[in-house]
């Protein structure tokens, strides 16, 4: 189900509302509320929602597809969600945004779902003269900043040696960053699966993907607030079991997963075939550490706020749920000793 | 269902589950075996995906020759395509495998941009470019990646062999389970059906052994072990009946065994056994009592040979070897000589056993005492033959009596007519006393044959003997002492007190004569009483009370093997011309017939004691003595009428001649029968004159009876040469009846007429 941006936040203060009317009895006994994104990346929370996987667990859990990881993590800090899911770009922004102190409503990374390389991509006009990126100098660029897109056109510059400066970067959201682009707004667009997609579909003039972000692998981040996963421990391991399950059930299945994914994000069956499926696995190991370090150095470049100050990248990720179901999947310095 | 089924079912079932059991066990194995080969290909594949991993990260410090990158690129897709291989396709490996491809494209992505754009001077805290880096840790990430792909694969796949492990484990922990609960199953149902019934059968003979005789097997079911419990209480009916079949027998063969004991002891009848393997013979107590060994003695049997009298040793010796060599079975009466010395006659019977391949092995037999029946026999065997010789020699005297009365008579008459002529005269009377010595001999042998007449009365013996005492003195000469021992209160003696005298005096000349160089003659006296078995025990004696008259001297003894036959007639061991060998045999006839017993002690070179036991007389056992005739009287004749009765002519004319010579009237008859229509005719007689032994059916002592009906009053004279008279007239003679015993003389006969015609 595809929910409005509009309506969502709504939602879930109506949902905050009621949960602060019940009862902790009650409270114990809601189901619990997770953010995911219409996103190729988190095609395994839509198979887990639509196959039964949660229930499968014995989880009641009430999914919610939203734009994008920015405003899951949003909703996850306003509590209107327990778990959420998001790329690390917002969560690297928050932390180091956010105070060094430990607090209960801290997110805290539990899985990655996704190591892959194709879901994000800079697109150009097909008729248009931009053949290098080299090009893109002196040209418009559209993105959604605070996303995972700014992340990947720092990564495209410096990979192509190109003068940010001399390129104007438009804010945009995912699907508004197609539409400039089709229009002739702006010259390019770092957009994601399926937004690159549907702008694919929906341009006059066919679409060129000049580069998927050499240097650039996506990944797709679990996220939980941090009391809910200590105070509802087994609820957790059996959530990460039930992605678990989603993600075999892909590999096992691509052809009719990702059919799933093309209809729930209105994209023509056609255009997703399994070679564009991405590498799904839950872990948590030195890629996502490195990711993150990575995360840091763009922040520092970038000079976001609190980039200036050392991070305790170790405090982000909680290991403990996802090695207690796959310890192999679990291969980050000290986790088992925490 | 039967036990034979339920055991064949139970065994296929248990077979089966055993097959069951190991086909799982295999095909478990099997599998985990495939599982583990699995894991050792993936680690060596990981080993592979590791050195593309650090092979990359050396592609992207340094500029590669294509050959290495070509080699590089070729081992990336076999370990992609070995990833993707039919039978590994998992979703961990497939990931693996697109991750080689995504390493692949960013390092040729990577490559292209090197042959593009030389590398920038180095920035950063190392020194390392910063697109270096970002390219670096992209493809580090990639690595990592691929290396966290492999570890959760090996970990799937750990997890699959400890699965797989876990399984097998559980199946085998559960079909051993199952198994187990079956074996249970099936040992608690055999020891419901079997163990059960074992231990309540157990139980049974447990109360069996401890003296419970009802115990009885429970019967439940129409099983094997029902029909096994119903044949063991009927084994145990049949048992007990046996045995109380063989408590019976037993019993009775008890009773049957302790009679045969006493049958045995009074018998003294008992058993031997001679092992052939051994030669031992085993001997029943009474056997070893005959012999005189003590109970349960066996000997070798050449030391039971050895207890028989040497002349009957080969006798015993050659049965024995026959039965044990030839199965001859023997039946032997032999004489033994006790350990004592003393000699027993004993019957001896054997026969042979054979084992059941029939060969000989045992020898047994019966051993019988008859010691005593053996000498009653030979007792007896000597009596017979005595009274044979007594018949002989009664049949003999009485017609050598008719001839010698003839004889006598002649000679009396020729006497009294030659009174004139001397010298014929002289021939007549010694033809008188040569047939007077001859009738003394007839008389002699008529005592022995207890054929005299008798006329027993009760005597005095001590008075007897005492009476006599001076006679013997001078009988027997100077160098014999006469001593007497009389017992007081002795009993009277029935007994013909002339026939005693004599027959003292017979013992008393035979004792001197066995003390040529003089000694002492001891007469005792003395009451006794035979008893039943002492009676028993010897022919012709009569239990009862007697008076013993004992002859015993001092001389030189008589043998043993001359005492069996020293009452035979003729038998002497005198010198010849000094004994006629007919004393002792009258001592022992006129014993006899007088209803006595006698018997004989001697020892040689001791003496010889000689008993005679005279019967106790009893108050009414007076007689009426006869007088005898007084030999020197004149002859006396008469004139009354005498009736002859005489079969013998010569006699019957010898007798006539010399009553009418006498002077009687005589009237002859030649049978009883004759003489008796004489007296019916009634013809005057005064006398009757018969002889005792007649042929016709009417012999002397019937005519003598139909004579007193006629004439009560009718005096008769029996005469008689024969033994006889003595048996008919019980020897002794009623008054008004008298006998003369033949031969005759004339003085005899006409003393004892006008003895009874006066």
């Amino acid at each position: 189900m595809l929910i409005k941006s509009g309506t969502a936040p709504y939602g879930v203060l109506v949902t905050a509302l009621c949960a602060l009317l019940l009862n902790g009895a009650l409270a114990e006994q809601r189901p619990l509320r997770l953010l995911g994104a219409i996103y190729l990346g988190d095609l395994p929370t839509l198979i887990a929602d639509q196959k039964g996987l949660f229930r499968q667990q014995g989880l009641e859990v009430d999914v919610s597809l939203g734009f994008s990881g920015r405003e899951n993590l949003q909703g996850l800090l306003a509590g209107d969600a327990d778990f959420a899911l998001m790329a690390p770009t917002p969560f690297v922004l928050h932390q180091l945004q956010a105070d060094r102190t430990e607090d209960a409503n801290d997110p805290i990374i539990l899985a990655s779902l996704v190591h892959a390389t194709r879901l994000e991509a800079l697109m150009v006009r097909d008729d248009s003269d931009i053949r290098q990126p080299a090009d893109l100098l002196g040209r418009r660029v559209a993105l959604m900043g605070g996303t995972n897109a700014e992340y990947l056109w720092w990564l495209f510059c410096q990979f192509h040696d190109l003068d940010q400066d001399r390129i104007t970067v438009v804010e945009a959201t995912n699907h508004t960053a197609g539409t400039l682009l089709t229009s002739g707004e702006v010259d390019a667009a770092v957009i994601w699966q399926p937004w690159s997609q549907l702008a694919a579909e929906a341009a006059d003039v066919p679409l060129r993907i000049l580069s998927v972000g050499e240097g650039y692998t996506a990944k797709w981040l679990l996220v939980g607030r941090r009391d809910v996963v200590r105070q509802q421990s087994e609820a957790t391991i059996q959530l990460l079991r039930a992605y678990m399950k989603a993600l075999d059930l892909i590999e096992e299945q691509p052809d009719a997963s990702l059919t799933r994914y093309a209809d729930h994000a209105g994209l023509s069956r056609s255009t997703v075939t399994p070679e564009r499926l991405p590498v799904f696995g839950l872990s948590l190991d030195w890629s996502l550490l490195a990711d993150l370090q990575q995360h840091l150095e763009w922040a520092r470049a970038q000079g976001k706020d609190g980039a200036e100050l050392p991070p305790d990248i170790i405090s982000w990720i909680e290991p403990g749920p996802l090695l207690s179901i796959n310890p192999a999947a679990v291969s980050l310095p000290g986790a088992r000793n925490r | 269902m039967s036990l034979v089924r339920l055991s064949s079912i139970s065994i296929i079932a248990c077979v089966l589950a055993l097959l069951a059991l190991c086909l799982i066990g295999i095909w478990s194995l099997d599998r985990l075996y495939d599982r583990r080969d699995a894991m050792d290909d993936l680690i060596v594949l990981k080993g592979r995906a590791d050195a593309l991993s650090v092979a990359s990260d050396n592609l992207l410090l340094f500029r590669p020759d294509p050959a290495i990158w070509r080699a590089f690129v070729d081992e990336a897709q076999a370990v992609r395509d070995k990833l993707l291989e039919p039978d590994d396709r998992q979703a961990d490996a497939r990931r693996a495998a697109r991750q080689i491809e995504q390493l692949l494209e960013s390092l040729e992505s990577i490559h292209r941009q090197q042959s593009t754009s030389p590398p920038e001077p180095g920035v950063g805290p190392l020194g390392v470019p910063r697109r270096a880096r970002i390219t670096m840790n992209q493809v580090a990430g990639h690595g990592i990646a691929i290396d966290s792909a492999f570890e959760q694969l090996l970990a799937q796949r750990q997890q699959d062999i400890n699965r797989e492990t876990t399984r097998f484990v559980m199946t085998l922990a559960l079909a051993s389970a199952a198994f187990g609960l079956f074996c249970i199953f099936a040992f608690s149902w055999m020891y419901r059906r079997l163990a059960g019934p074992t231990r309540a059968l157990s139980l049974t003979i447990q109360q069996l052994r401890q003296g419970d005789r009802s115990a009885r097997a429970a019967v439940s079911g129409r099983d094997e072990f029902a029909e096994l419990s119903r044949t063991f209480n009927q084994l145990l009916e049949e048992q007990q009946q046996s045995e109380r079949t063989i408590q019976q027998q037993e019993t009775e063969l008890a009773g049957q065994s302790r009679m045969l004991t006493i049958a045995g002891r009074v018998a003294r009848f008992g058993g031997w056994s001679l092992d052939l393997h051994t030669r031992v013979v085993h001997w029943s107590d009474m056997v070893a009592e005959i012999h005189g060994t003590d109970p349960g003695y066996s000997p070798p049997v050449e030391q039971a040979i050895s207890f028989y009298a040497p002349e009957h040793q080969p006798i015993i010796s050659d049965a024995f070897n026959d039965c044990a060599t030839h199965g001859t079975p023997f039946d032997k009466e032999l004489q033994i000589i006790r350990v004592g010395g003393e000699p027993c006659w004993i019957r001896t019977t054997g026969v042979a056993v054979r084992n059941e391949h029939g060969q000989l092995v045992r020898v047994e037999g019966a051993f019988q005492d008859i010691n005593e029946r053996r000498t009653l026999e030979l007792r007896l065997e000597a009596a017979q033959r005595m009274e044979a010789i007594g018949q002989l020699t009664g049949g003999i005297s009485h017609d050598f009596n008719n001839i010698l009365t003839v004889i006598l008579g002649n000679a009396d008459l020729l006497t009294e007519e030659l009174a004139n002529a001397p010298a014929q005269r002289a021939s007549a009377e010694r033809i008188a006393q040569s047939a007077q010595r001859g009738a003394e001999l007839t008389h002699q042998l008529l005592a022995f044959a207890r054929r005299q007449p008798l006329d027993p009365a009760p005597v005095d013996i001590n008075a007897f003997i005492d009476d006599m005492r001076d006679l013997l003195q001078r009988t027997l000469g100077g160098p014999v002492r006469v001593e007497l021992a009389l017992a007081p209160a002795l009993w009277p003696a029935l007994v013909d007190g002339s026939q005693l005298e004599s027959a003292v005096l017979n013992l008393a000349i035979n004792a001197r004569d066995a003390m040529p160089d003089g000694g002492t003659l001891l007469i005792e006296t003395g009451n006794a009483v035979l008893e039943p078995d002492y009676a028993a025990a010897h022919v012709d004696v009569t239990a009862g009370e007697y008076v013993r008259l004992s002859v015993s001297d001092n001389g030189s003894g008589i043998p043993a093997e001359d005492l069996e036959r020293l009452f035979e007639p003729f038998f002497t061991t005198k010198q010849e011309g000094k004994g006629t060998g007919l004393g002792l045999p009258m001592v022992y006839g006129f014993i006899k017939q007088s209803r006595g017993h006698i018997k004989v002690y001697s020892e040689p070179d001791a003496g010889t004691t000689i008993n005679l036991y005279l019967r106790r007389a009893q108050a009414d056992s007076a007689s009426d003595p006869a007088t005898p005739a007084d030999p020197a009287s004149p002859i006396r004749g008469g004139h009354e009428r005498i009736l002859v009765v005489e079969d013998d002519p010569m006699v019957r004319d010898f007798a006539v001649r010399r009553l009418e010579r006498l002077g009687y009237a005589v009237v002859t008859a030649d049978s009883g029968q004759q003489a008796l229509d004489v007296l019916i005719a009634g013809k005057a007689v005064d006398l009757l004159f018969t002889d005792v032994i007649m042929p016709g059916g009417l012999d002397g002592a019937q005519l003598a009876d139909r004579a007193r009906r006629l004439r009560p009053d009718l005096p008769i004279l029996f005469t008689s040469g024969y033994t006889e008279n003595a048996a008919i007239l019980h020897g002794r003679l009623d008054p008004g009846r008298q006998l003369l015993q033949k031969p005759y003389r004339t003085a005899d006969l006409a003393g004892k007429l006008r003895q009874m015609l006066s």
